[in-house]
């Protein structure tokens, strides 16, 4: 029996396994919100061609790895919807295939950050359908009117945070939020040319950084932020209603409506009159270089995944800032929408060059020794930035 | 009853046979034909086993042998494989493939068309026609395009018929691979479900020079460290994985990322693999021995309840754990507060961090030590004590003469293998500290609990550009022969080779 049971398992392993891309049908792969939007939303084109259209549903962990593993085996689905930063890894492994067939006239009518987002080296490798950032999401019990600069901020948060109540807290040694408080003052990644980011040219310890950053020590000497925080402790502080303000994301909205918190989404605060740019991500399809039905996927993207129908429908089951200005125009009457949106408007998309692995790591390091006191901002970042540099050159090209 | 039985060794040979000719069929497909051969060979070999009397102890032994050449030696055989290439992002197609990829790029000639089409058939044989802008239909003839009428597309021609717009694209299967060649070396082939286009062919690769040409540049594209290579050092992504002989061992034996911090995350790793290994045990002893106690009453629930850190996924409650020890939040740091009015910086300081470690460790390691002590308690003869006491020898006295000893030859591999397991516990220090806080004196991706497979795993995955397999092969490798010398060492020294372990 057990042998049976082991053996069936194999079995439907590797029946799973070969689920990739069939000739003269279309395979997606997407994570679960988008499942039943897509299915939908397909459904005119496959009756108009009598193509069929199977819609896969891998957990969003999953998909870039299994797309990995399977696409140069010939194994992997003809489409994956995926985050905007995985282009370039796929790219350079000659996974995905240039979008030069899209008309310019459809072009048009993205959001331009999004298109930016997507491409690689000059060349677009995907086709968005959402944005998001983070913003400033506060308790409207606790903060009525959200600060829109840093020293109201300030004020605001240092007169809350008493007795067990917070002013503002979020995931600070997180590089992906505190990026804001880089880039306000002038602090970038990478930087951009037109053949696309140069790694080589890192300004995450310019002087803009630097003084973005010493802002955001004074939060700790302000008594503000406070040691150990870290994005689980904000947001079940948020949840219980003794946190007025955090950095965070769409993606959080919905935890916060259970919690049945009185929320407010506002843009970051200015620091010295200049905005907070949150890294902008981007979500949209990708197809494989190695599919089979290339001819299909060109007239598909075209009629369907560029198309203002298909990003109303994901959004009836899954509420996004929309990729194209058309579809954003429709869903922006709803308040949280538009707050990110806005914010998202400022931002800056994150790189998607697979260069940004050491920008992970080490900047994590140096937010962590800077927010703990044991370094100056400008000892660290330098030091991190000479380290991710020295990352990259050692790295295999 | 003799005829039963040969016919139940038939009809499952059949069924082993059968199932080893579909698995052999997959595998040889996956991973190439000589893997499926060998695998079908085997499941050959394993039907005769069967079904031939004398070779019934093979039956048994087989199946095993089979499991561990799948489970451990090829992994082993396969990483040392990948260690001597430069597999990782940007190089992970073969150059077949990568090969294959650029030659289905094309430009567009200067004369380019788009074409609509028109599928004509007859007896399960197609023709197409094609149309372009200004109306004129053209047949595909001896590599040339030849104008046969301007009006609509015929409702039928030399015999075959037009299929209806919509039964046109059920064809897409066979059409999307039709490839028409012209005069020219340009071609047409299916651009989008209703045009036709008119392509060039950008790279064509000569397999005698093993070169690459550049069709619209007039380039030649040689071959250099996992890429084409233009003349002017330009590299044609993707790169393909090829074989770099020790270039990752000399990577990793020069990099000063890794020698600076080397020493001190090895010394932190034999620390953390002997201590965590000694406190689990000493802890799991004493409650083992507790348990042993012929006095206590109610042992199957306290032994119940000692168990459960064990039965809880260990992914789980190494989560549950760092909230619980979350500086401002956690749990233990509010009730330290409420008592002492003091706040533990767990993870902030290396100290703290590394006691956290140890005592995270002790709650997911004590149950098996204990179970494992449990069991070798048990099998000690109660005689040995009897005897103890007739002589008048204390609890202690018994503890350290009888107890210990007896324990210690039976637990001892054990302990070894716990070493061994620790020295490379990922999960509990990449899910708990993942390696931080970081070392603040001298610069490298080492944090100062990282041991030495996070910190390796760092420099594979974290450390430069997308995810470098061959550099991450190397190091599991030079890991692998550090706990093997460390290991034997530990057998030498306790004497495991030379003493059996006996119980009389």
């Amino acid at each position: 029996m057990k042998k049976l049971l082991i053996l069936s398992l194999i079995l439907l392993l590797v029946f799973t396994l070969s689920k990739g891309a069939v000739p003269g049908k279309i395979t997606i792969w997407t994570s679960e919100a988008q499942v039943k939007g897509l299915r939908e939303a397909v459904k005119p084109f496959v009756q108009k061609y009598g193509i069929q259209v199977e819609v896969n549903e891998v957990s969003f962990g999953d998909i870039k790895p299994k797309f990995i593993t399977a696409a140069p085996t010939g194994e992997g689905p003809d489409i994956i919807v995926g985050a905007h930063d995985w282009v370039g890894e796929l790219v350079v492994n000659g996974l995905l295939l240039p979008i030069d067939f899209l008309p310019q006239k459809v072009l048009d009518e993205f959001t331009p950050v999004t298109l930016k987002a997507m491409s690689y080296r000059g060349k677009l490798y995907g086709i968005p359908y959402s944005m998001e950032a983070v913003a400033l999401i506060y308790n409207k019990d606790l903060v009525p009117n959200p600060p829109t600069t840093y020293e109201s901020l300030v004020r605001v948060s240092k007169s809350l945070t008493k007795g067990g109540i917070y002013g503002f807290l979020y995931d600070y040694n997180n590089f992906y939020f505190s990026f804001p408080f880089f880039s306000a003052l002038g602090g970038y990644v990478f930087k951009e040319t037109p053949n696309g980011l140069d790694p080589l040219d890192i300004g995450l310890a310019n002087e803009g950084a630097i003084k973005g950053i010493e802002k955001l020590v004074n939060l700790f000497k302000e008594g503000i932020l406070k040691q150990g925080v870290d994005y689980q402790t904000t947001t079940s502080l948020f949840s219980e209603g003794k946190l007025g303000m955090m950095i965070n994301g769409p993606w959080e909205i919905d935890n916060i409506k259970k919690a049945k918190i009185n929320y407010g989404v506002a843009k970051l605060p200015k620091i010295d009159g200049k905005p907070m740019r949150p890294f902008v991500g981007v979500q949209g399809f990708m197809l494989n270089s190695r599919s089979p039905n290339l001819a299909i996927l060109k007239t598909f993207a075209i009629e369907v995944l560029a198309s203002k129908e298909l990003e109303l429908k994901l959004f009836e089951t899954d509420p996004r800032i929309l990729a194209r200005k058309d579809a954003y125009r429709v869903v922006s009457s709803n308040p949280d929408i538009k707050a990110f949106g806005a914010s998202a408007a400022d931002g800056i998309p994150m790189p998607n060059i697979p260069e940004m692995g050491p920008v992970w790591s080490y900047m994590g390091d140096a937010l962590t020794l800077i927010t703990s006191g044991k370094k100056a901002p400008d000892v660290a970042l330098k030091e991190a930035v000479a380290q991710i540099k020295d990352a990259i050159q050692k790295a295999r090209k | 009853m003799n005829l039963y039985k040969t016919i139940f060794h038939i009809l499952y040979s059949i069924v082993i046979a059968v199932i080893g000719i579909f698995f052999s069929y997959i595998i040889g497909n996956v991973a190439g034909l000589i893997w499926g051969l060998i695998f079908f060979m085997v499941t050959f070999f394993f039907s005769l086993f069967v079904l031939h009397p004398k070779t019934y102890p093979w039956r048994y032994i087989v199946p095993a042998f089979l499991l561990m050449f799948i489970f451990m030696i090829y992994p082993i055989i396969y990483t040392i494989q990948i260690a001597f290439t430069n597999y990782g992002t940007g190089h992970i197609l073969t150059k077949s493939q990568v090969i294959e990829q650029l030659e289905k790029e094309t430009y567009l000639p200067e004369n380019t068309q788009k074409y609509e089409y028109a599928v004509y058939e007859s007896d399960n044989k197609i023709k197409i026609l094609l149309k372009d802008s200004m109306g004129n239909i053209y047949k595909i003839e001896n590599k040339k395009l030849i104008l046969i009428s301007k009006d609509n597309f015929p409702s039928e021609y030399e015999e075959y018929k037009l299929i209806s717009q919509e039964k046109k694209f059920s064809k897409i299967p066979l059409l999307q691979n039709l490839k028409f060649e012209l005069e020219d070396d340009s071609f047409l082939q299916l651009s989008d479900l209703n045009h036709f286009s008119l392509y060039k062919q950008r790279y064509v690769y000569i397999p005698e020079e093993d070169v690459i040409i550049d069709k619209l540049t007039n380039e030649k594209l040689f071959p250099k460290d996992g890429f084409f290579t233009r003349p002017n050092g330009e590299k044609i992504i993707p790169g393909f994985v090829e074989f770099v002989g020790t270039e990752n061992f000399v990577r990793l034996i020069k990099d000063d990322r890794v020698s600076k911090p080397f020493l001190r995350v090895f010394l932190w790793t034999i620390f953390w693999a002997a201590g965590t290994t000694l406190l689990n045990f000493t802890v799991g002893l004493f409650l083992a021995l507790l348990m042993n106690d012929k006095n206590l009453k109610f042992k199957g629930i306290y032994r119940t309840l000692l168990i459960v850190p064990w039965a809880i996924p260990a992914f789980i409650s190494l989560l549950i754990w760092v909230g619980l020890l979350n500086t401002e939040v956690g749990v233990v740091n509010r009730i330290l507060f409420s008592l002492f009015g003091v706040k533990i910086p767990w993870f902030l300081e290396t100290t703290w961090a590394r006691v956290a470690l140890f005592v995270v460790n002790l709650w997911l390691g004590y149950p098996y030590a204990m179970t494992v002590c449990l069991g070798a308690l048990q099998s000690i003869p109660e005689e040995l004590y009897e005897a103890a006491k007739v002589d008048g020898a204390s609890y202690f006295q018994q503890l350290r003469s009888i107890t210990l000893p007896l324990l210690l030859t039976a637990i001892g591999p054990l302990l070894v293998g716990t070493f061994a397991f620790n020295f490379n516990n990922f999960n509990v220090i990449y899910l708990l500290t993942s390696g931080k806080p970081p070392m603040s004196d001298i610069s490298t991706v080492a944090g100062t609990t990282d041991i030495l497979i996070s910190y390796t795993y760092k420099l594979a995955f974290e450390g430069g550009r997308g995810q470098d397999y061959g550099l991450a092969a190397t190091i599991s490798i030079i890991v692998f022969i550090i706990i093997a010398l460390i290991s034997i060492f530990n057998f030498w020294i306790s004497g495991m080779f030379k003493r059996e372990v006996r119980y009389e």
